[in-house]
């Protein structure tokens, strides 16, 4: 859990609006163009969430997948489940695509280990993770919404947390009395200061949240907010956690889902105009396996779904190979293949919506070349 | 009441609960010597939770459950449920116990083993794990000799779960040559890298397959193997991969489930492994940069006495660079929420739903993020957010007891360690409640 140094410090005070003058004078070159990572932490079911017109699937699923003419039609051979009413507006409009049978080069299925790859890619050694190491290259500041920073965004660049209050807000007289008790030890003044100046951003927040779906909405709401004040950071990140649906599946993927869904349309409503320049990455460690287990649910499988979201995102369309659901089709005789490369798909948001080189990618960010997956950003 | 008791009572100790600097203070040594006493690891309340085995069995049975299409849905609800109170019962434990215990300087001692030897709830396997070990592995035997407590960790079901040993076949073993599962380095991995010699020693990738390949044939025992085997910690012969070792230099014959022992007690007598813990245990009590002279002074003893934990301890309590006066090490969340609970009694600290108060704090007991353990320093737990959450805790805390007295709790957490500024800013606090709160968050109650 390494935190910020001194100098990255300051660099988070200024972005925080108490030093618009430092921060102007290390803008990043995004100008105001801002990435969203969103781990979707347990493995979500791909297959029920992104739907495909396949007959194949009538073997496989009985109880996970909701019945056909429930589904909301996308309109080329996939369709979504019935509980992303928001998603498949955004999709109609343009502004969100996916990649199906997607994975990262990890082919184990434990979530702590598989969640590690996703938020190092391919440099697991160095304990530092790719959203820092992209921060690191493009400048500007990372802010993870959570209780601690997330792996990704560890490292030596400008990244941080913020979380939506648990208990009452506090009273500036307390605050300020703190400040003073605080002068003569660094470990205390420094980050009490940066919290109060992220309280100043407003962030308006019913601290109550009626379970974990709610929770996906506040967090997105707040993390808008906080990315679209003047000086906020370009790069912003969120866990969602619940979504190892092994026994049972149907009723809660399907709580989960509407809170995705809300989710996005908060993310996309807090950022205002900032969304034309947004493009959100959505997925997993690992997808589930094609067919049911015995509890009518799935098991931990290879190839995930990717969502994209955003302005800045080509959307209406499903990108990359569908490599099919025969017997012959699956990966190991039980997942849903992996034909796209998370890293890829990574690499192409980055190139085309960042405007990160080539050299960056596979020499800074990520390691080793794997092919970038273009196409995807406006 | 005197300075060293008070250092002895918040330092070395858990937090004062009120009159425990007093007891301390007239022989603040003695006080925490007499808290070594070897029936400590016995005291642990722990009547109403389950040993490890029998957790573990019933693990095994609700997977084997799940995949043979036999499991109904009250039976999966029935399992979770289950484990959600253990869980629950095992935190609930531990942290009541912390917070009551009159040898808190045993129990941090027990703490800082256990995040040594970590073992993190990552897995529905480990979950249930967890908190069994930190009971059997760890808590009885920090008393005696660093090599005892190492194998008793290293070869407990649930370290064996959490580093995957459990799983691991030799590829020319009995079972290696018929199946397609391989070898697995986790657990030889870290114990070399975090348990015992670090990279200092320079070891190789071959000496960690090596050792790892030694350690074959250490599993949990299933179904198959019998009742009496299920969820305890086995040797499989036809698992592990026969063959003399090198490591190190070292040579070892094919002695089959001993030689993964030997190995071990070789690495626990490396000068390199004195200097690992020396250096742990200096940085854990006294400073996230501790003096070079304590350091040395504990890796001597170890090395003396061939990593004898008393000795170790001794020399630890009796150095005078473990007495300065400044509070160095900023609290981790745990020691907040344990030394606050010792202070004013733990209902009042879990504050609203206590599952809530430990998760917003970043620090969900048995959740460590890596072998690693939770972070010693104060750069991972000083972030923005988590100095706000604390505020916003305290200030919870002190609006919901008002008729506490801020000044008494700095008096009785503090002693002599209250300064002259922490005095004067809650004497002239404007309510009663806003004195509490900044009692509990200052630095000198926010630091140890």
């Amino acid at each position: 859990m390494t935190n910020l140094s001194r100098r990255s410090t300051l660099a988070m005070l200024g972005t925080l609006g108490l030093a618009p003058k430092f921060f102007a004078a290390h803008a990043a070159e995004l100008d105001d163009r801002k990435l969203v990572f969103i781990i979707l932490r347990g493995a979500l079911d791909g297959l029920a969430t992104l739907i495909p017109d396949d007959d194949a699937l009538n073997g496989l699923r009985t109880h996970t997948i909701p019945d056909r003419w429930e589904r909301l039609d996308l309109g080329n051979g996939f369709r979504l489940h019935p509980n992303l009413t928001a998603l498949r507006e955004l999709y109609a409009q343009g502004e969100a695509g996916f990649v199906h049978a997607a994975a990262t080069s990890y082919r184990d299925r434990s979530h702590f280990d598989g969640q590690d790859v996703l938020e190092t890619l391919g440099r697991s050694s160095e304990r530092d993770g790719w959203l820092n190491r992209v921060v690191q290259t493009v400048g500007g500041t990372a802010l993870a919404v959570g209780y601690d920073l997330p792996l990704a965004m560890r490292g030596d660049g400008p990244a941080t947390n913020w979380s939506p209050p648990v208990f009452a807000p506090v009273s500036d007289g307390l605050l300020d009395r703190l400040q003073d008790l605080y002068q003569r030890q660094p470990l205390l003044s420094e980050p009490l200061a940066m919290a109060r100046a992220t309280a100043a951003q407003n962030v308006s927040m019913n601290s109550v949240a009626r379970g974990p779906a709610a929770q996906y909405a506040i967090s997105s709401k707040a993390l808008g907010q906080l990315m679209s004040a003047d000086g906020g950071p370009n790069i912003g990140m969120m866990s969602f956690d619940g979504w190892d649906t092994h026994a049972n599946q149907a009723a809660p993927l399907a709580t989960r889902l509407s809170g995705l869904d809300k989710a996005l349309s908060e993310l996309k409503l807090a950022l205002g105009t900032a969304w034309q320049e947004t493009a959100v990455v959505m997925c997993s460690e690992f997808g589930r396996t094609a067919g049911e287990n015995g509890s009518r649910g799935t098991d931990h499988g290879t190839g995930g779904l990717v969502t994209l979201a955003g302005g800045a995102i080509k959307g209406g369309r499903v990108h990359g190979d569908w490599p099919g659901l025969r017997a012959r089709d699956l990966y190991e005789n039980r997942d849903l293949a992996p034909a796209n490369d998370v890293t890829a798909v990574l690499k192409g948001v980055l190139a085309d919506h960042l405007s990160i080189s080539q050299s960056n990618l596979n020499g800074r960010i990520f390691s080793g070349s794997s092919p970038t997956l273009r196409g995807l950003v406006t | 009441m005197s300075q060293r008791g008070a250092v002895a009572v918040t330092r070395f100790g858990l937090g004062a609960q009120p009159g425990e600097i007093n007891r301390a203070s007239d022989d603040p040594e003695q006080w925490l010597l007499s808290q070594l006493d070897t029936s400590r690891g016995i005291d642990f309340p722990d009547q109403a939770l389950k040993s490890s085995n029998v957790h573990f069995s019933k693990a095994l049975d609700y997977f084997q459950a799940r995949r043979s299409q036999d499991a109904e849905g009250n039976k999966q609800r029935a399992f979770r449920r289950d484990v959600r109170d253990a869980t629950r019962a095992e935190v609930s434990a531990r942290t009541v116990f912390a917070a009551s215990t009159e040898a808190p300087f045993h129990e941090r001692l027990v703490r800082f083993w256990a995040n040594h030897f970590t073992v993190a709830a990552n897995s529905p396997q480990t979950r249930v794990l967890v908190g069994a070990y930190e009971r059997e592995a760890i808590r009885p035997h920090i008393l005696g000799s660093f090599a005892e407590l190492a194998e008793r960790a290293i070869f407990h079901p649930g370290m064996l779960v959490y580093l995957s040993n459990w799983q691991s076949i030799g590829p020319n073993s009995v079972a290696g040559r018929r199946r397609d599962r391989g070898l697995n380095e986790n657990l030889a991995r870290e114990v070399l890298e975090l348990h015992t010699v670090t990279p200092s020693a320079g070891y190789t990738q071959s000496d960690v397959t090596a050792f790892a390949k030694s350690l074959t044939g250490w599993t949990v025992g299933n179904r198959r193997m019998g009742a009496d085997r299920k969820g305890e910690t086995i040797y499989e012969d036809r698992l592990h991969e026969p063959g003399r070792r090198t490591l190190l230099g070292q040579r070892y014959s094919d002695t089959g489930g001993s030689q993964s022992k030997s190995i071990l007690r070789d690495l626990c007598r490396s000068p390199h492994t004195a200097q690992h813990i020396a250096f742990k245990l200096a940085r854990h009590f006294v400073s996230d940069a501790p003096p070079t002279s304590l350091v040395e002074k504990l890796k001597a003893s170890f090395l003396e006495t061939q990593g004898d934990l008393q000795s170790l301890y001794r020399t630890l309590i009796t150095a005078d660079e473990a007495w300065v006066g400044d509070a160095d090490k900023f609290k981790t969340p745990d020691e907040l929420i344990v030394s606050t609970g010792r202070l004013i009694g733990l209902r009042r600290v879990l504050v609203g739903d206590a599952g809530k108060v430990f998760e917003s704090f970043a620090q969900i007991p048995f959740t460590a993020p890596s072998p690693q353990g939770w972070p010693d320093e104060a750069d991972a737990w000083n972030g923005p957010d988590m100095i706000m959450k604390r505020v916003e805790w305290a200030n919870r805390l002190a609006d919901q007891n008002a008729s506490m007295d801020g000044r008494a709790l700095l008096q009785q957490g503090l002693g002599e360690r209250a300064s002259h500024e922490t005095l004067q800013a809650v004497a002239r606090a404007e309510t009663p409640s806003q004195a509490i709160a900044l009692a509990l968050l200052s630095p000198d109650f926010q630091m140890r």
